[in-house]
């Protein structure tokens, strides 16, 4: 398996031993970086509600290119599009980055994601904090303009996106009912603080794959 | 006599010396270096850098009153946030403020409004209150001035049709105008720019990505405050007011960068 890391968060990307210790075979990282300053500019959010894209303006261009993309989302259908078709797909690869990704939802507004994957997945760190629902307090707390602090614990959620993407590459298998297995498709900060660890069925279908003493529980 | 506190003076003298002062003001200023289009904290704050290096600049306000929604915080409550390293603003136009959090910050809006008015025309800016934009001068395809007229000819009933309004020139144009960009809109009812729309508030990322996205969007027009993130399609702040003053800063910055070329 192969782990990219988008260049500019490769330095502070502390994960590299807990996504390491998941497997049983090796696990490669390497640097990866967006060729085209003009294609992330162009393939960014606009509206919430249509997915439609710009002729970027110089200064998007300019901005991507000095990376200051802060409040930026990006389309992740596109994004993971750029990403499959530059690298090698024919074994699972991961793309971990800081931008924020969205993609629309059965209401046809884009709704922010943490993973967006098909023949190879692009897993967003500002996603994990960003994406899933949070309690109530936290979106009346930041309505008044107030920056709350997000309690999610990246490390477990990131792992969880990789075995998932994993499953469904190399199992085809999309989730579990389970709401306390690891390949739970979790949507609220509430349902990642109910995942224990892999089901029984799917600590079966990963035997030999993951490491032995995390087949229970992983967390 | 007893009691007499003020001077003496007429009704005439006093119609004089308002008419002949802010004729002469206009008269002046029908060429600017640069034209603020909104009087909100953005506008104010490019203006008084701008002013204060000595640019001739001129603000347009549809308003009577200056400052936009910088009176005022979220939910009618009248007290402003700003996230660091804004409070430097707050410590340069005396404004003072209290520690909320780490690096989040409260004021009162009329102390801190009253105070970015006052500072924006001590530095020499100049203002067109009550005045409502209504189009741009564009030649070359270069935006070179403005079409203005009097807010409430907006108000007058439709028969009255024919109350033309006067244009003003000047080397650039800033788009202070908030969400609804009405500078920036122009240019695309003419199809020279395509405007995104704002995204849903996102208190966090959105200051940053206002202040870095502050700048020419057209040829002599640079957007500045909430109307970027119309422009770019960028999610909207809430209520807190550090990414306006730091863009404003920003706008100034980018605006003198560009009169450069006019020297």
């Amino acid at each position: 398996m192969k782990i990219y890391i988008e260049e500019n968060l490769w330095d502070s990307f502390s994960f590299f031993d807990e996504i390491r210790a998941l497997f049983n075979f090796t696990v490669e990282f390497k640097k990866y970086r967006f060729r085209d300053p003009y294609f992330l500019a162009y393939i960014r959010v606009r509206n919430p509600s249509e997915r439609v894209f710009y002729e970027p303006l110089p200064l998007e261009i300019e901005n991507e290119k000095r990376d200051l993309i802060q409040g930026v989302i990006y389309d992740g259908v596109e994004l993971l599009k750029y990403f499959s078709q530059s690298i090698d797909i024919s074994k699972p690869a991961v793309l971990i980055t800081n931008r924020l990704i969205a993609t629309p939802g059965d209401d046809m507004r884009y709704h922010l994601r943490m993973i967006v994957m098909s023949a190879a997945a692009v897993i967003s760190l500002k996603g994990i904090l960003y994406a899933p629902a949070k309690p109530p307090e936290y979106y009346i707390k930041s309505s008044l303009g107030f920056t709350e602090k997000i309690d999610i614990d990246v490390r477990k959620v990131l792992r969880m996106l990789i075995l998932q993407f994993y499953a469904y590459f190399e199992y085809e298998e999309i989730f579990c009912s389970e709401k306390t297995c690891i390949l739970y498709n979790c949507h609220t900060t509430e349902e990642i603080n109910q995942v224990k660890g892999l089901c029984k069925k799917h600590v079966k279908m990963l035997e030999g794959v993951i490491n032995p003493s995390l087949e229970l529980r992983i967390f | 006599m007893e009691g007499e506190i003020f001077a003496k003076t007429t009704e005439k003298d006093v119609t004089s010396a308002i008419v002949k002062s802010f004729h002469s003001m206009l008269i002046e200023y029908t060429d600017s270096d640069v034209i603020v289009v909104g009087g909100g904290p953005s506008g104010l704050m490019a203006a008084r850098e701008l002013a204060k290096v000595g640019k001739k600049v001129l603000v347009i306000e549809r308003n009577n009153y200056l400052g936009g929604g910088f009176w005022i915080g979220g939910y009618l409550m009248n007290k402003i946030t700003v996230r660091a390293p804004a409070e430097k603003v707050l410590d340069e136009l005396l404004i003072p403020y209290q520690e909320y959090t780490k690096g989040l910050y409260v004021t009162d809006g009329p102390h801190a409004c009253s105070k970015l008015i006052a500072a924006a025309c001590e530095a020499g800016a100049k203002f067109l209150n009550m005045t409502t934009f209504e189009d741009l001068i564009i030649k070359e395809r270069r935006v070179s001035g403005v079409v203005i007229n009097w807010t409430p000819v907006q108000a007058l009933p439709r028969q009255i049709t024919c109350v033309d309004p006067i244009a003003l020139e000047s080397k650039l144009i800033i788009d202070a105008t908030g969400h609804d960009a009405f500078v920036a809109k122009k240019l695309e009812e003419r199809g020279l720019l395509k405007t995104r729309g704002y995204g849903s508030m996102w208190v966090e990322e959105s200051e940053d990505a206002v202040v870095n996205h502050t700048g020419e969007v057209f040829s002599g027009l640079i957007v500045t405050g909430m109307a970027v993130t119309t422009v770019f399609g960028l999610p909207r702040m809430g209520p807190t007011f550090g990414g306006m003053l730091l863009s404003g800063k920003r706008a100034a910055e980018v605006a003198l960068e560009k009169l450069k070329g006019f020297e």
